[in-house]
């Protein structure tokens, strides 16, 4: 007995002893790259960057929150679809919306989540030794990317939280700087960037940020500015390059077959690809699709008689009949338009009417994917980049260089010239040209032209200028996270 | 079996030798209960040494003198009986069995005690009051059955209740008990069924369930599934069979109804920004469809089949089994189907060496139902039919982007398969007098396969699916735990009792997952739904894993004096791989004392309390189950950062850090401190057990919610920021008698339970959840419970513009200026004239306050009946179906009976403008009590007399009917007032849901299921 015990005293000692002196719970998290182990080499630098490029198209970025904030705010859309669905969506038409509102998060969160992976890059790719000229065109562009959502969210809330780095994350995220900051980081990101960023680039990389992207961006933003010269600073170089000019037909322009053509400056690049639902994941097309029978999509966003008839009232028909595809019309890609009856759609009476601009003909669409993902997002064409031109130009009294601008993107819609343009003029070809781009309400709030404007739908001057900052990010932090004027 | 009868004839000779003057006492000793003979039963002569065991038929001999008065016969679990002898040569004896009985062997963490030796909280449950109740799974048997256990039945088929031990004592970690089947440590008892299992033990407090240190902290449920015993080997069935059917189902708006509903909510919208609409002609919508009836089943079955042959010798017992259970859920196409097959032997192959294997394989299938199913038969507009005349699905899409749910049921294919197998062996080795080494390695392995297919179908532009897509899925699981202890069991002087345990366990988790996805298979039936017959262009593949180990050493100090003053200690260390490397380790200490009062001098003549004992603990646990890997901030790829940028022959890849987390988290301590009074009173016929608690979770991991200028993808992060208090009282009550041929019991058991956040760190912000379309409806801060329901306070509704008009503060400031008659008017909490969150107050609990459970079972001449009933409340549900009102969602018939529909109409119900952004804003209207009482069984059996069964060679055969919540009374307006919350499952990281700050919120309950079924229990 005795000898049994020593025997089985020994195997237990060894026991403990063999997990004590191993190293039993050391191994790496199974299927896991932890953060500080990214960011090593310079593949891991270029991935960092192309997840920017493929994060633009998330549902927050072109889904429904800049179609309801920037649009349907507007005296051009409504919200569309069967009458009560989505109901909280006509709060924004008609200026009812609380900062509790899931969309106003969705819209403040998902440029902060653009701008964090812009951060990521800005903050860890100087660390990694690469091939320096590519270095610097990977953070420059990552500084166009930042300032492309920091604009749109400094338009849209006013003071805003500014996060730079990934090191002051934490701490910006719960203060909010003042308007003017956040113009001066953009200015500062995108002159830092036009200093690096190519022209063009190759097949394999058409549709990142080139120069031209950089400084379009940048003369918008002074437009917001008024800083005219600096304005036109920009948009000479763009226009004097000699690279750019308007497809002849504008029915064309928003086609897959024109996309990232000789009038784009930056467009959001998205894609269908059979099978892949991530990589085909844009939304943009979908919610504004023909909805009904032998439609291909949602039917929000659903363009207003108001905006019909300043086509008509300007005698526009080829903007008109692009922007505005109606039941029962052909498009030239011979799809006829089909879907639910007249008084259908939700705001409108009459014809049931969508948006032409997103528009993705039949052939194009692959089955088991999101309707019309392949549609690229244009953020900036040509023709807008006349059009600041124009406006600089007037504001500063040239009226003769203005009409020079403002006439070729009146030419290309078979419109007859104004010789002595006036901003309003100006305004009013910005609103025709650029009809569903997502940038009327903006261009109302800038130019001074929404109480008069959304008045009737209920905007209050003083008070809708700017969204309400979300709950949420209030919530975070109650004490520095003050609340727009007004919510 | 020889050698057990040699020990008798030695036995007996011996004795015969010692006290030659003496004379022969005989009997048999059966049971009571059932009349079966008890073999192993203690026979002594009172006051000497002098006794024996009864044999495998129950009969004994015993020598006795001329002086000896009395027989004292004992046997675990069953009422020690005394007998004088009177001169009898022949005693026979029927002992009472008596379960609750203080001196029943409890299991507790690597050891067994005596119930009256404990210092800790521990209950027991036997498998027979179990099988009472007809589930798929033994979990939800336990409702009702121990004090201060909550669970809330969750009515999917195959489905894991959840289960609650003392309240709710983490945010963001799992909350559901640890599971130690025979000593397999798991998470999940789905597996096992009701009839595989021989006791279940409760560990509540901390005394009783420290020794489990990291993984303690939510309570310890041992199971120990079916033994063999020493008896001959015996086959015994058990089998029941029935019907389950749908009650308490909500009555919805007919047809026209709705037209009508939604008529007076688009006016009202429409008046808003004085627009008019044209009404909805309800001669354009004939239809009336109740979609419940579409997608439920009238009287699904349920069925259950049990064998098992049990026996064995002195010295090798064993148990085998095979157990068929099968239910047909409420849904049509869900189902569950499980097979068992168990083994159990244990041998003492040499005097000091005992080993023995256990073994549970079992095999389940069941069909699932489309996610959301219920919530969309709620919603479903009822103005549209199933079909229309050409056989074809009708679609909603008139009234928005509903899917139709009997077109989305019977297109939707989801098929899981698991086999699991749960066991292990043992080696025994009696190195010398009282010392036990123990080896124990035990394994649990899962495997799971999951196949959804789609096929092809359109009912409308958004609701259809042309890919034909099957996806098929493997998850894999293998635990193994290894666990070596030393038992030594010694006494100083037979007054110093102690049991001493050390011992130390490795365990490793690893868990692998694989998945394929192509579209294109085309439908031939379900054996053709095979990936190989799908396209691959755009075929799909994942692929997950985890690995988690831990090792831990541990003791414990069992020690009485003369079985009246009682210590236990324990302490374990704990390392886990889960978190970072200088920061694994913590000691989980504790220490119970018990004082037995009767057993004191000064108790002696007081023959009130026949066993009074004072008890109490204070120990510390932790709570380590959190999904793996929170503290590292993950590199994010995957398509969604992908771009095919135009010229390139494929995608690029993306990455990034896309995710904020706190890299210096750690688990959760619970401390917590028991004291209790146990005791028995008149002749032992009443038996009662009262306990106090306080546990503290400190460092309680709370789930921060990102705060969105953070820029991460993930909504919320980890850190240990919070402390949170449960405290409670427990009491059981249990009453057992005999009125002439009549045997009865009543028990109770009682648990209260009150829960707070009692603190936050520093800068940490309280967690707003329940989020319905992003609208918070909860809010958990430092001074309320976990998961408060948050949100406006309704004081009535408008009735007119005047009413609108004058509802002003102090200042004279219209309060609400933009409502309409119908609205909601709410209360203006910080009186600034104005109606914003900043008016949000705290509107109840969604954590039950009470619960109790009453148990009656008597019995007379061969009938036997059995009630249980089960009640809790003090809570609120936040009836979130009403509260999804987006658009054209329906209504309840309830709501439609009652609503404001112009003035004096209705003065607590709103307009059905519900999807007005103001009244659907979270508050009080949407809240209702969750109070309910049920029956939850019931069961009248009948034992045909032996008499009769012995003639055709069977021992025993009892037949009977049973109910199951065929009464279940609650005002709630909803399906059921139970709501199952989701929790976070260490073991399922495809099913990580952190949500109970977020629970009672019904978006989607199963209908409750009365179940009607009748039983036969045969032993041969």
């Amino acid at each position: 007995m005795k000898k049994h015990s020593n025997k089985f005293m020994a195997i237990l000692l060894t026991t403990v002893m063999l997990f004590s002196c191993n190293d039993y719970l050391d191994f790496e998290p199974e299927n896991t790259l932890p953060g500080e182990e990214f960011f090593v080499n310079p593949e891991q630098a270029e991935q960092s960057i192309v997840a920017i490029y493929g994060y633009m198209r998330a549902w927050e970025m072109v889904g429904f929150a800049p179609m309801i904030l920037q649009e349907i705010t507007t005296d051009n859309t409504v919200k569309g679809s069967s009458l009560g669905d989505a109901a909280y969506i006509n709060d924004f038409n008609f200026f009812n919306y609380t900062p509790d509102l899931f969309v106003i998060n969705d819209y403040w969160t998902g440029r902060y989540r653009g701008i964090n992976l812009a951060n990521q890059a800005l903050s860890n790719i100087p660390k990694i030794t690469m091939d320096e000229s590519r270095k610097a065109r990977l953070i420059a562009e990552a500084k166009f990317a930042r300032a492309l959502f920091y604009f749109d969210l400094v338009r849209a809330f006013g003071d805003i939280s500014l996060p730079t780095t990934v090191e002051n994350t934490f701490e910006e995220s719960l203060l909010r700087r003042p308007k003017a900051e956040a113009y001066a980081l953009i200015i500062q990101d995108l002159k830092d960037a036009i200093a690096v960023l190519p022209p063009q680039y190759g097949p394999g990389e058409i549709g990142r940020a080139t120069v031209w992207s950089a400084r379009g961006l940048l003369a918008k933003v002074y437009l917001y500015q008024e800083q005219w010269d600096l304005v036109l600073e920009q948009t000479s170089a763009i226009i004097s390059s000699g690279q750019f000019g308007l497809l002849e037909d504008f029915y064309q322009v928003f086609r897959i077959e024109n996309e990232n053509s000789v009038e784009s400056i930056f467009e959001i690049q998205a894609q269908a690809v059979a099978g892949n639902a991530d990589l085909s994941n844009s939304q943009y097309s979908q919610v504004q699709g023909v909805r009904g029978t032998n439609g291909f999509g949602w039917g929000f966003n659903i363009p207003t008689d108001d905006l019909a008839n300043a086509f008509d009232a300007a005698g526009d028909t080829e903007r008109k009949n692009a922007t505005l595809l109606y039941k029962g019309v052909t498009t030239p890609d011979g799809d006829r338009i089909e879907g639910v009856g007249e008084n259908e759609l939700e705001g409108i009476t009459g014809l049931p009417r969508y948006n032409g601009k997103s528009y993705v003909p039949r052939k194009h669409q692959i089955a088991g994917v999101t309707e019309g993902s392949e549609q690229n997002i244009r953020v900036l064409r040509y023709s807008e980049v006349l059009l600041i031109d124009a406006e600089a130009k007037v504001s500063k009294g040239d009226v003769g260089g203005a009409a020079t601008s403002l006439n070729e993107v009146r030419k290309r819609a078979s419109l007859s010239e104004i010789t002595s343009p006036t901003l309003q003029d100006i305004w009013n070809e910005r609103r025709l040209e650029l009809a569903l781009e997502n940038d009327r309400f903006f261009d109302l709030v800038r130019t001074g032209q929404a109480p008069a404007v959304l008045g009737p739908l209920g905007f209050v001057a003083g008070k809708h200028e700017v969204f309400p900052i979300p709950q949420r990010a209030i919530d975070a932090n109650r004490e520095t996270m003050t609340q727009n004027f007004g919510y | 079996m020889r050698k057990a009868l040699r020990l008798v004839v030695l036995l007996l000779f011996v004795s015969s030798i010692t006290w030659a003057q003496t004379q022969a006492v005989t009997g048999k000793v059966t049971s009571s209960d059932d009349g079966m003979p008890l073999p192993g039963v203690n026979v002594v002569v009172q006051g000497t040494n002098r006794g024996t065991t009864t044999d495998a038929e129950g009969n004994y001999t015993l020598q006795i003198g001329a002086d000896d008065k009395s027989l004292v016969f004992t046997f675990v679990g069953f009422r020690t009986f005394t007998t004088p002898i009177n001169g009898r040569t022949t005693i026979d004896i029927a002992m009472e069995s008596d379960i609750t009985s203080l001196d029943e062997v409890v299991v507790i963490g690597y050891g067994e005690a005596r119930k009256s030796d404990l210092t800790g909280a521990v209950a027991q449950v036997k498998g027979e009051d179990l099988v009472r109740v007809p589930s798929a799974t033994a979990g939800e048997a336990l409702q009702g059955r121990v004090a201060g256990v909550q669970v809330t039945t969750n009515g999917a088929p195959g489905s894991a209740p959840t289960i609650r031990v003392r309240g709710l004592g983490s945010v963001s970690s799992r909350t559901e008990p640890l599971y130690v089947v025979d000593g397999v440590l798991t998470d999940d008892i789905t597996f096992l069924g009701s009839t595989d299992i021989e006791s279940i033990n409760v560990l509540k407090d901390a005394s009783a369930s420290a020794i489990y240190g990291i993984r303690a902290s939510g309570g310890v449920v041992i199971i120990t599934t079916k033994r063999g015993n020493k008896e001959q080997p015996r086959i015994t069935y058990n089998g029941f069979a029935g019907f389950q059917k749908a009650i308490n189902k909500v009555e919805m708006a007919s047809g026209p109804e709705y037209i009508q509903l939604l008529n007076e909510k688009d006016a009202i919208a429409a008046s808003r920004n004085n627009g008019t609409i044209t009404p909805r002609d309800p001669a354009n919508f004939p239809a009336s469809t109740n979609w419940y009836s579409q997608i439920l089943r009238e009287t699904p079955l349920i069925q259950s089949h049990d064998i098992t042959v049990a026996g064995g010798t002195e010295a090798t017992q064993f148990s085998l089994g095979g157990s068929y259970f099968s239910q047909k859920g409420l849904a049509s196409k869900t189902d569950y189907e499980r097979i068992n097959i168990r083994s159990s032997v244990e041998s003492q192959v040499a005097k000091f060496l005992k080993i023995g294997i256990n073994a549970n394989l079992s095999n389940s299938n069941q069909n699932n139902a489309p996610a959301n199913l219920f919530n969309a038969a709620y919603i479903a507009p009822p103005a549209i039919p199933v079909k229309l005349s050409d056989g074809s699905y009708a679609s909603p899409q008139a009234f928005g982007d509903f899917p139709n749910p009997a077109a989305s049921q019977e297109y939707y294919h989801d098929l899981t398969k698991g086999i699991r197998l749960v066991g292990g062996v043992f080696a025994d080795v009696n190195l010398f007098k009282g010392l036990t080494f123990r080896t124990y390695y035990g394994a649990d392995g899962n495997f799971n396969q999951n196949r959804k297919y789609i096929p092809y179908y359109f009912v409308s532009t958004t609701q259809r699916d042309t890919t034909r897509t099957l996806t098929r899925k493997i998850e894999n699981y293998f635990t193994y735990y290894w666990d070596n202890t030393l038992t030594y069991k010694f006494n100083i002087n037979e007054q110093h009792n102690f049991t001493v345990l050390a011992g130390m366990n490795a365990s490793e988790q690893r868990f692998t997952m694989l998945e394929g996805r192509r579209q294109g298979v085309q439908d031939f039936g379900e054996n053709t739904w095979y990936l190989n017959r799908g396209s691959q262009t755009g075929q799909f593949s994942d692929d997950a894993g985890n690995r988690y180990a831990s090792l831990s050493y541990f003791g414990r100090l069992l020690y009485n004096f003369n079985e009246r003053y009682l210590l236990t200690a324990t302490l374990r260390r704990d390392e886990s791989s889960l978190f970072p490397k200088d920061n694994r380790a913590a000691y989980f200490p504790s220490v119970g004392l018990g004082w037995v009062l009767s057993s004191e001098q000064f108790m002696a003549d007081q023959n009130i309390f026949q066993f009074l004992k004072l008890r109490g603990s204070w120990g510390r646990m932790g709570n380590a189950n959190i999904p793996p890997a929170q503290f590292i901030q993950e590199t994010t790829t995957g398509g969604k950062y992908g771009v095919l940028f135009p010229g390139g022959s494929e995608a690029q890849q993306g990455a990034s850090i896309t995710t904020f987390r706190v890299s210096n988290l750690f688990w959760e301590f619970t401390e917590e401190v028991d004291v209790a009074l146990e005791g028995e009173v008149l002749e032992s016929k009443l038996s009662f057990e009262l306990d106090f608690y306080r546990r503290i979770t400190k460092d309680a991991i709370f789930s921060v919610t990102t705060n969105g200028a953070l820029g991460a993808t993930n909504t919320d992060y980890l850190a240990n920021n919070a402390d949170i208090v449960n405290k409670g009282i427990e009491a059981s009550l249990t009453w057992r008698d005999q009125i002439a041929d009549f045997k009865y019991s009543v028990s109770g058991v009682y648990a209260y339970n009150h829960n707070e956040v009692s603190s936050l760190a520093p800068g940490t912000l309280g967690i707003y959840a329940g989020n319905i379309n992003v609208t918070p409806t909860t809010y958990t801060i430092a001074g309320h419970s976990i998961g408060e329901f948050y949100g406006r306070q309704v004081v009535g509704i408008f009735q007119n513009q005047t009413e609108i008009d004058s509802y002003v503060n102090g200042e004279g400031t219209k309060i609400q200026p933009n409502a309409k008659p119908g609205d909601f008017k709410f209360l203006d909490a910080n009186n600034d004239g104005t109606i914003n969150d900043k008016d949000r107050v705290f509107l109840g609990s969604a954590i039950p306050k009470y619960n109790f459970g009453i148990t009656l079972t008597g019995g007379v001449k061969g009938f036997d009946l059995a009630l249980d009933l089960y009640a809790q409340g003090g809570n609120k549900i936040y009836n979130a179906r009403r509260y999804r009102q987006l658009g054209n969602e329906n209504y309840d018939k309830n709501f439609y009976d009652n609503r404001w529909h112009g003035e004096g109409t209705s003065y607590d119900y709103p307009s059905a403008d519900l999807s007005n952004n103001e009244n659907k804003q979270a508050n009080s209207w949407y809240l209702e009590s969750g109070n309910f009482f049920k029956i939850r069984n019931v069961q009248v059996g009948y034992t045909i007399p032996s008499s009769v069964t012995s003639r055709i060679g069977v021992s025993k055969i009892r037949v009977y009917a049973n109910a199951a919540n065929p009464l279940v009374v609650f005002k709630y307006n909803g399906f059921s007032p139970e709501i199952p919350t989701p929790s976070a499952r260490f073991n399922n990281l495809s099913d990580v849901d952190l949500n109970t700050t977020s629970q009672g919120v019904d978006t989607n309950v199963y209908p409750i299921a009365a179940t009607y079924n009748f039983g036969v229990n045969i032993s041969l």
